[in-house]
C-alpha cells in the first residue's frame, strides 16, 4: 500500500506537467458560442504584478502577461507576423521583405530572416536585432526581433531602459477607435518599447524618450525617465480594465502595415481610388486571411491542405476539385463564367494576373508600401520617403510558376564577389571607408543621390584597398554588377544577385468588369500589349540614360515567341470565319448525303416489304 | 488517362497496319528484296503526284487532299507529341498547331464537297458489307480493307469527326462557354481529335493500298 502511494506521489508532478501542456488557456478554446467575450481584465506588468489605479508609479501593462493570462503567447509567437527571425519556421512563399535603404551609400537591400531567394538576413547586412527594431519597428507588431535578447553589451544596457517590444496584440485586435498605431510607432522611434502598446491603446499617456537617456540610466531608481499615466476611468471599482477587442481584426488595423500607394495617382486625387472589391462588398481582410491559435494566417494560396483550399481565390469562387461536398461560393462568392477564356490561362496565370492591382500600362509605375515607406505616421515623425523605389504591378512568374502581379525592387549594394557568391558589405562599413566620395553633401532630397561610373570605380578602389581576404569588391545596381579590372577599368556585367526581388501583389482586386480580357483577347494579346511588353525601369542611382526591361523578359518567356503569338491574333477572326464556314459546308454535305441515304434505305425497305 | 489511351491507340493502329500489311501484301512479287522495297517507296511517292488524266475538279480535290494531308501530319505531330512526351501543348508547338488547324479544316471541306459524290455508297458496297456480315471472304486481299466500302466508311467517318474536332476549339474562342464549358470543350477536342486521327490513319492506309493495287492492275 505504501509502495503504491509512493508511486502515485512520484507520478503526480509528471501528470500535472502533461496536463498543463495539454490544457488550453481560457481564450484558446471555443465552446461554440459565437458571441464575443467581454475583455474585462486585470492589467499585469512585465513581471506579472497587477497594476492598479492607486499605484504611485504605475508601470505599463505587458501584453505577454495580460493577454497571456488567457491566450497561449508561446503558440501565438509562432505566427507569421512574429516568427520572421526564426529559421526553424517554414519560410512560405516569398513575401514583402524589409527594405534596408540608405541614400548615402546608394543602397537598397531586401532583408528578411526567412531566407527567401534574393533577400539577405539582417546579420548579412550588419544589423543586430536591436538595430532591426530601430530601423523597421514603426510598422512591426512586436515580438520576433523586437523580443530577442541583445548580443551587444551596449544594446543590453539600452534594453534595460527600453524594455522589450512584446507582441503588440492590440495592433491587430484592438477595436477601440482610440487605438493609435502611429503613436505606437512614435514610442518605438523613441525606443520606449516597454510602453508602446500601452501608449497606443488610448488608455494611458506616456512621457519621456528612452533613446535620449544615458545608457547608465537606472529605471528603478533614477528620476526623469519614462512615465506613464493611466487615463481617468480606465480602471473600474474592482481595478479591472475593459478592452474593446475584435477577435477578427478590423481592416483598418491591417491597413496600417498593409497599405500601398500608387504614385501615379496624385495625392489630392487619392479619394478617387476604389477599395478592393471584396472590401467594398463588406468582406474584411480576415474573412479570407484567417488563422487559428497559432496565428499562421492563410495567405490565399491554393494550399495542398484541402481543409483550407476553399479560402483561396479559386477555392472560394470555383470550389475545390475532388472534395466530397461543394466548397465554392463561400461568403456568397459569385462563380465566374470566364466566358471565352481558354483553359490554358488558368494553368499559366494566377487569378490575380487579370483581377488584381491596377490595369497594366505602357510602363510600370512606382508605388509605396506602408511597411517600406513608413506610410501612416502622423505628427512630428511623419515622413515622406521616396526611396526605395518599388515598382508595381509587374506581371511575373511567381513561386508557383504562374504569372501574377508583383511588387519589384532592384537591389543596390556594395558587396564581395567570391566565386559566384555575393556577400553584401554592411553599408556602415562602406560609409566609413568611402565617406569622402559617398557622403558628399548634395541638395537634400529623399531620392537617389546620383552616382557616376567614375565614383563607383573610386569607391570600389577604396573598398578593395581597405580589405583583406578572397573575393572582389563589386557594386550591384540596376540589374548589373560593376567591378574593376586590374587596370582600374570598370566593367559591367550580369549576375544572378543583381536580379530584381519581387513579391506577389494580391490586392486591390478589381471588379470583374475591370478584369483583363473583359473586352477581348486584345487586352493582352497584341504586339505591344502592356501585359507582356510594358517597360520596367532598371532602377539605379548611376547616371545615364534610363534603362528599361520588358515584362516578357522578366517573365522568362522568349520575346519573339510572345510577339509572334500575339501577332497571330490578327488572324484569329479569319480563323473563326474559315473554321465555321468549313464546318458549315461539311455539315451541309453530311446532311444532304445522309438524307439521300435515308431515302435509298427507306425505298429499299419499302420494296422488300412489297 | 488521355496520354495512356492515346499511346495505346496509336501503337495499336500502327502495329495493326504493319501486321495487316505483312499478312495481306498488295502484290505477289518478292516483298523484301532491296529492289522491291525501293520500288514500293517510289511508288508510294508517286501517289502524291497529280495524274495527267485528272480534270480540273479532280485536280482541285487532290491538291486540297495533299494540303490537308500535310496539315494533318503537322497537327498529328504537334497535337500528340507534346502531350505524349512532356505533357503539354504550348509555345511554338501550339502556334504551329493553331496555324495549320484552319488549313486542315478548309482542305477537309473542299475534299468532302468534291469527293462526296465519289464516296457515296452504292449497291456494290452494300453487297460487300453483306458479305462481311456473312463472313464470306473477298476474292483477293483482305475482305476488310481491300474493297471500296472501307475507304468510303473512313471518308464519311472522318468527315463527321472533323466537326467536333474543329468546333470544340473554335467555339471555345467565342464567349459562349465559361470556365467549366471550356474545360469540357478541351476534353472533347482532344478525345475527338484522337478518334479522328485514328480514322484518318486507317483511311489513308486503305487509300494507299487501293492506289497501289489499282496501279498494279494497270
Amino acid at each position: 500500500m505504501n509502495r503504491l502511494l509512493m508511486v502515485m506521489v512520484l507520478l503526480l508532478p509528471a501528470s500535472t506537467v502533461v496536463r498543463a501542456q495539454e490544457e488550453k488557456l481560457l481564450g484558446d478554446g471555443n465552446d461554440g458560442n459565437r458571441s464575443m467575450p467581454v475583455h474585462l481584465v486585470e492589467l499585469l506588468d512585465e513581471d506579472g504584478r497587477r497594476i492598479r489605479s492607486t499605484d504611485v508609479a504605475p508601470k505599463p501593462f505587458s501584453t505577454q502577461q495580460t493577454c497571456g493570462e488567457c491566450h497561449d503567447y508561446g503558440k501565438i509567437s509562432q505566427g507569421w507576423h512574429f516568427s520572421g527571425h526564426d529559421p526553424h519556421v517554414p519560410a512560405g512563399r516569398p513575401g514583402q521583405p524589409w527594405m534596408f535603404s540608405d541614400a548615402r551609400t546608394r543602397t537598397q537591400l531586401p532583408v528578411s530572416g526567412r531566407g527567401w531567394m534574393g533577400t539577405f538576413t539582417p546579420e548579412q547586412v550588419g544589423l543586430t536585432a536591436w538595430d532591426f527594431v530601430i530601423r523597421f519597428g514603426s510598422h512591426h507588431p512586436g515580438g520576433s526581433y523586437s523580443a530577442m535578447d541583445p548580443t551587444e553589451p551596449e544594446h543590453t544596457l539600452r534594453q534595460n531602459i527600453s524594455g522589450q517590444y512584446e507582441i503588440n496584440c492590440l495592433a491587430c485586435h484592438s477595436a477601440d477607435p482610440k487605438y493609435d498605431a502611429s503613436l505606437a510607432a512614435l514610442q518605438v522611434a523613441r525606443q520606449n518599447y516597454r510602453w508602446a502598446a500601452a501608449a497606443a491603446s488610448g488608455k494611458a499617456v506616456v512621457t519621456g524618450t528612452a533613446s535620449a537617456l544615458s545608457s547608465f540610466f537606472d529605471p528603478e531608481f533614477d528620476e526623469g525617465g519614462i512615465e506613464i499615466t493611466y487615463a481617468d476611468g480606465v480602471f473600474d471599482k474592482d481595478q479591472m480594465v475593459f478592452f474593446d477587442i475584435a477577435g477578427k481584426p478590423q481592416d483598418r488595423q491591417c491597413y496600417f502595415c498593409h497599405s500601398y500607394q500608387d504614385l501615379r495617382v496624385d495625392e489630392s486625387l487619392e479619394w478617387t481610388r476604389d477599395l478592393d472589391v471584396h472590401s467594398a462588398a463588406g468582406i474584411g481582410c480576415t474573412d479570407c486571411h484567417r488563422n487559428g491559435v497559432d496565428h499562421k494566417l492563410l495567405r490565399g494560396e491554393e494550399t495542398a491542405d484541402g481543409r483550407f483550399a476553399s479560402l483561396s481565390c479559386k477555392g472560394c469562387h470555383l470550389g475545390v476539385a475532388d472534395e466530397p461536398t461543394p466548397q465554392g461560393g463561400r461568403l456568397g462568392a459569385p462563380v465566374p463564367r470566364h466566358a471565352g477564356i481558354p483553359q490554358i490561362h488558368f494553368d499559366k496565370m494566377n487569378c490575380t494576373a487579370c483581377h488584381s492591382g491596377t490595369w497594366p500600362e505602357e510602363s510600370v509605375g512606382r508605388w509605396r508600401t506602408a511597411r517600406i515607406h513608413k506610410l501612416g505616421l502622423h505628427g512630428l515623425h511623419k515622413v515622406d520617403l521616396r526611396l526605395p523605389h518599388v515598382y508595381a504591378p509587374v506581371l511575373l512568374k511567381g513561386d508557383d510558376d504562374k504569372i501574377g502581379p508583383h511588387y519589384l525592387v532592384w537591389p543596390a549594394f556594395w558587396a564581395i564577389l567570391d566565386g559566384d557568391d555575393v556577400t553584401p558589405i554592411p553599408p556602415a562599413d562602406v560609409l566609413a571607408t568611402a565617406s569622402s566620395i559617398l557622403a558628399v553633401e548634395v541638395e537634400r532630397e529623399d531620392d537617389w543621390r546620383p552616382l557616376t561610373e567614375e565614383q563607383v570605380a573610386d569607391v570600389l578602389g577604396l573598398l578593395a584597398a581597405g580589405r583583406q581576404g578572397d573575393g572582389t569588391v563589386v557594386y550591384i545596381s540596376g540589374g548589373k554588377l560593376y567591378q574593376q579590372t586590374d587596370t582600374g577599368d570598370l566593367v559591367v556585367g550580369d549576375h544572378p544577385a543583381a536580379a530584381p526581388y519581387a513579391w506577389p501583389l494580391a490586392h486591390d482586386v478589381r471588379p470583374a468588369a475591370q478584369s483583363l480580357g473583359v473586352r477581348s483577347c486584345a487586352d493582352c494579346h497584341t504586339t505591344d500589349s502592356p501585359f507582356f511588353f510594358a517597360g520596367v525601369e532598371m532602377d539605379t542611382p548611376i547616371q545615364g540614360d534610363k534603362q528599361f526591361v520588358q515584362m516578357v523578359e522578366l517573365q522568362g518567356i522568349d520575346r519573339f515567341y510572345m510577339w509572334a503569338f500575339n501577332a497571330s491574333f490578327v488572324f484569329r477572326p479569319m480563323l473563326k470565319v474559315v473554321a465555321f464556314a468549313a464546318c458549315g459546308l461539311i455539315g451541309l454535305v453530311l446532311l444532304i448525303y445522309g438524307l439521300k441515304a435515308l431515302v435509298v434505305i427507306s425505298r429499299a425497305c419499302a420494296q422488300e416489304a412489297q | 488517362m488521355f496520354r495512356v489511351v492515346s499511346l495505346i491507340a496509336f501503337l495499336a493502329v500502327f502495329g495493326g497496319i504493319v501486321l495487316h500489311h505483312l499478312l495481306f501484301p498488295c502484290g505477289s512479287e518478292k516483298r523484301f528484296s532491296i529492289g522491291t522495297l525501293i520500288r514500293k517507296k517510289v511508288h508510294l511517292f508517286t501517289l502524291l503526284f497529280l495524274e495527267q488524266t485528272l480534270n480540273w475538279g479532280s485536280r482541285l480535290r487532290k491538291l486540297a487532299f495533299l494540303l490537308g494531308l500535310l496539315s494533318f501530319v503537322v497537327l498529328l505531330l504537334t497535337g500528340f507529341l507534346p502531350p505524349l512526351l512532356w505533357g503539354r501543348l504550348e509555345g511554338y508547338w501550339l502556334m504551329l498547331h493553331a496555324t495549320f488547324a484552319p488549313v486542315l479544316i478548309a482542305s477537309a471541306a473542299v475534299v468532302v464537297i468534291t469527293g462526296a459524290q465519289r464516296y457515296r455508297f452504292v449497291k456494290q458496297d452494300a453487297d460487300h458489307l453483306a458479305e462481311l456480315w456473312t463472313h464470306r471472304k473477298a476474292r483477293q486481299g483482305c475482305w476488310l480493307t481491300d474493297c471500296s466500302a472501307a475507304a468510303k466508311v473512313g471518308f464519311w467517318l472522318a468527315a463527321a469527326l472533323s466537326l467536333p474536332v474543329a468546333l470544340t476549339m473554335v467555339v471555345s474562342m467565342t464567349p459562349l462557354f465559361g470556365t467549366y464549358g471550356q474545360e469540357w470543350l478541351f476534353e472533347w477536342h482532344r478525345w475527338s481529335a484522337l478518334v479522328f486521327a485514328l480514322v484518318v490513319l486507317f483511311t489513308l492506309y486503305v487509300l494507299i493500298r487501293s492506289g497501289i493495287r489499282k496501279d498494279m492492275e494497270i
